[in-house]
């Protein structure tokens, strides 16, 4: 590479940095055995698969109890209580109608009219009805129901080769 | 290459490359010791493997250079802790037994951007062609021709305006296409 003035002159005021620098380069041997003190040992291929192992089992151990917790808290959740007051005939302890004088002590209703009224509301709710089940209806329902027969078809089919011999 | 073989070549190449790390690194020499530490610490855990693809000083060069600009983070976090470090002193005392001349070459040369900086390093003091410089910075040979133009003109500028003569002809006439 030829040089010429500027770069000729650069450059001796970069040898002039360079003799600087030498004088203060720390030795080779040095820095090399520092390197090598400081090289980590190679963490073997196997140890590194059962690190991977480990943590999978954690997370699936950890999921597994988390999952666990959620099922048992949702048993724990109270079951919803049906009120009462929509069938009061069901109610053990039947109230007289009030007088309007002086209220009377409530009266146990005999078994024999309990049991009698148990088979009203069975049969009641028997024959209830959905208000939006005439909705749910389809002309196709009964096809949809029924189960086809097999061998129609070939009745049909018989059946009809007959009265085209005859 | 085997280890032994190019632990010799790096021995070889040693004053060369701690001279590039202190570039790299601004000038601090604590700061160049450690990445070239870093660097041998690299090719020994076989980071950094030289498949002789280019000349090993290029390869070398190149893993100085990355790994200063690595450190240069770090550093830059280690700076959010204040005070005033034993290598900062150590800089200030090697800056004082300076020559007057050299400072001032220093700090025109402080003044560049990292890569005109750079380029003129690899080219002046490393005695590198402009493609290889091109190789070690890892850009087009066009940019480091366009580099090394522009760093040249700022440094002769920067020298000027310091007032730093020596004697130098800085307009003598030259022939730049001769570089390469």
């Amino acid at each position: 590479m030829e040089l010429t003035g500027t770069e000729k002159r650069i450059q001796a005021l970069f040898s002039e940095l360079s003799l600087e620098d030498h004088s203060r380069t720390p030795h080779f041997e040095h820095l090399w055995t520092r390197a090598a003190a400081t090289k980590p040992s190679r963490v073997p291929l196997f140890s590194k698969s059962l690190a991977v192992t480990v943590i999978v089992l954690v997370v699936a151990f950890s999921f597994a109890i988390w999952s666990r917790s959620i099922t048992q808290n949702a048993l724990n959740i109270a079951p919803l209580e049906i009120p009462t007051t929509a069938l009061p005939r069901f109610a053990t302890v039947v109230e007289t109608p009030r007088s309007s004088h002086a209220q009377r002590p409530k009266r146990i209703a005999r078994p024999r009219q309990i049991e009698s009224d148990v088979v009203t509301e069975a049969s009641l709710l028997s024959r209830w009805q959905s208000p939006t089940s005439s909705l749910m209806e389809s002309p196709s329902r009964v096809s949809f129901n029924s189960l086809p027969q097999l061998n129609q078809s070939a009745k049909d089919l018989e059946s009809f080769l007959k009265e085209s011999n005859q | 290459m085997e280890i032994s073989e190019l632990k010799a070549e790096l021995e070889k190449l040693h004053p060369a490359s701690f001279g590039w790390a202190l570039s790299c690194c601004h000038r601090k020499a604590a700061e160049a010791e450690e990445v070239l530490q870093t660097v041998y610490l690299k090719i020994l855990q076989g980071k950094a493997v030289y498949r002789g693809e280019s000349k090993l000083q290029t390869w070398l060069f190149a893993v100085i250079r990355k790994t200063a600009i690595s450190e240069r983070r770090k550093q830059w976090l280690r700076t959010l802790v204040p005070g005033t470090t034993a290598e900062a002193v150590s800089e200030l005392e090697a800056e004082f037994e300076r020559s007057e001349m050299q400072q001032r070459f220093q700090q025109a040369l402080a003044k560049l951007p990292a890569r005109q900086r750079e380029t003129l390093h690899l080219v002046f003091y490393q005695d590198l062609s402009l493609s290889e410089a091109a190789q070690v910075m890892n850009i087009s040979l066009g940019s480091a021709r366009r580099h090394y133009e522009r760093g040249k003109k700022r440094l002769r500028l920067a020298l000027d305006r310091e007032g730093v003569d020596y004697g130098i002809d800085w307009n003598r006439k030259e022939n730049s296409s001769a570089v390469l």
